[in-house]
Order: C-alpha cells, then sequence, then structure tokens
C-alpha cells in the first residue's frame, strides 16, 4: 500500500460523497412530484434513500481515511471536533457540523413514517427535512474552501456539474409545485385534506 | 417475479446501478487523484513532473503541508 494511498481515498470520497449527496438531494426534489407516475415515484424516492445513505457512508470513508492519514495532520479531534482542526479550521468546520447535521436529517428520514403521522407533524418534518437543500450547499462549499483538488480542471467541471443537476431539479420543483394542476392532484394534499393520519408525505 | 418487473424491482436495479455507478466513480476519483500528483521522488512530498495543475506538485501536498513553511524556513522568510 502506497504511503499516500490513504490520503488519495480521503479526497476521492469527499468528492464522491458530494456527487453522491447532489443525486440524492436532485432525486428528493423530484420524487414526490405527483405529476410523474407512481411507479416512477417510486424509483427516484428509493434512488434518493439509496443515494443519501451511499453519501453518508463515503462521508465516513472520507473522515476515517483523513484521520487514519498520519500525514494530514488532521486527527480525531481535528476531524470531529468544529474548529479543532489546524489546518483551515473555519473550512473544516463546516464540513464536521454538515456532516453531524446530515445524520440528523437523514435519521429524519428513516423515521418518516412515525413522526409525520399527523398533517401538523408532517409539515414540521417537511421542514426540517428540506433542511438537506441547505446541508447540500454547505458541503459544497467545504468543498471548495477545504478541497485541496479544487484547482484541477475535472474537479471543477464535477462541482459544475453537482450544482447544475441539484439546481435544475430544484427549479424544476419549485415550477411545478407552483401550478394549481400539480398541488390540486397531489395525493398527499388530498390525504391531508381527507384527515387521514398515516403516510401523509409522499 | 411481480416485484421483479414492478415499480419496486425497477427500483431495485436502479439503486443497484447506483451504488456500481458510485464505486465506480469512487474509483476512478481515487486514481485520478493519484496519477495526478505521480510519486514523491525525494521526500519532499514533491513530485518531479508536477501535477499539471501550475502548481509544480504542490497537490501532492497534504493541507497541514501546504498551510506550513518548507522545511528549515519560517514564515517570514
Amino acid at each position: 500500500m502506497n504511503a499516500n494511498d490513504l490520503w488519495f481515498t480521503a479526497r476521492g470520497a469527499g468528492l464522491s460523497a458530494l456527487l453522491t449527496l447532489s443525486v440524492a438531494t436532485a432525486c428528493g426534489a423530484l420524487g414526490s412530484l405527483a405529476s410523474s407516475a407512481p411507479g416512477t415515484r417510486v424509483v427516484v424516492q428509493y434512488l434518493h434513500r439509496t443515494a443519501a445513505a451511499l453519501g453518508i457512508g463515503l462521508i465516513v470513508l472520507h473522515v476515517s481515511t483523513i484521520v487514519l492519514d498520519s500525514k494530514s495532520h488532521i486527527g480525531v479531534a481535528g476531524a470531529l471536533v468544529p474548529f479543532a482542526s489546524h489546518y483551515r479550521p473555519n473550512a473544516v468546520a463546516l464540513g464536521s457540523g454538515t456532516a453531524y447535521l446530515l445524520l440528523i436529517v437523514a435519521a429524519l428520514g428513516l423515521a418518516r413514517g412515525r413522526l409525520a403521522a399527523a398533517p401538523a407533524a408532517a409539515r414540521a418534518w417537511r421542514a426540517a427535512h428540506s433542511a438537506g437543500y441547505l446541508l447540500w450547499a454547505t458541503a459544497v462549499l467545504h468543498g471548495l474552501l477545504a478541497g485541496t483538488d479544487r484547482g484541477q480542471g475535472w474537479v471543477v467541471l464535477l462541482v459544475i456539474g453537482c450544482i447544475l443537476l441539484v439546481l435544475t431539479a430544484g427549479l424544476v420543483r419549485l415550477l411545478l409545485l407552483a401550478d394549481p394542476a400539480e398541488n390540486a392532484t397531489t395525493p398527499a394534499a388530498g390525504r391531508l385534506a381527507a384527515g387521514q393520519p398515516r403516510n401523509v408525505l409522499r | 417475479m411481480t416485484a421483479r418487473s414492478g415499480p419496486l424491482g425497477r427500483a431495485a436495479a436502479a439503486s443497484i446501478a447506483l451504488v456500481l455507478a458510485v464505486a465506480a466513480a469512487t474509483g476512478l476519483f481515487v486514481t485520478k487523484i493519484a496519477r495526478s500528483y505521480g510519486t514523491p521522488t525525494d521526500g519532499t512530498g514533491l513530485t518531479d513532473s508536477g501535477n499539471g495543475t501550475g502548481f509544480g506538485g504542490l497537490g501532492q501536498l497534504s493541507p497541514q503541508q501546504l498551510d506550513q513553511p518548507p522545511a528549515g524556513r519560517s514564515n517570514g522568510s
């Protein structure tokens, strides 16, 4: 094993985590649109969950390899405790803080069935889960501020592609949700109106 | 059979494809990073060929090294 393999893996995993979390965010934005076919919604929702799980796994790989890499000199405290890193403390804290909050958002996602059993709870759950958009943005910012590969052309293209993917999905969602016909045919809205307590979120 | 051909089957197939794609992408990224920086030749962490970014191999350095002055020099030198 090359002495730099851990360091290369840490950086590759960080970039891959950004890509995967971008896919998860885009699928999350598109997965609940009523205008798409039910079968398509199921596929997109599964992709959203799979990508989110993969993204968190890659974050774990990113952090653990940085901690294990003796050359990075970041260490356990630097990686896990915000602002404890000697290397770009603000940028690294942005990453560690984002990772912690992502874990909370993911846990909320797993507990959706229980937490969103009532219409009011569903609205609160949706607002909390929507923090994922903000966390995706802070993950991009972390990569731009702390990443040592940000000067490479293919990395720049990757980051631009991720940003375009999420912005496009978000724009499609906003445009379709602004359409009265879309809202009128939203199954969740119908269930909310009917007062059905279970699975009020699509 | 129903699940295999229905939405759940397609969702499972798409999820497996995503896992494989992410694994391939991660391997590609790591390989590209490793190849672009080459192998240190003299113990300084610098490569003899640079990294193609115009910084003469600075990419080979760890974050800590990037923010530190070279050995034997102070920040003010």
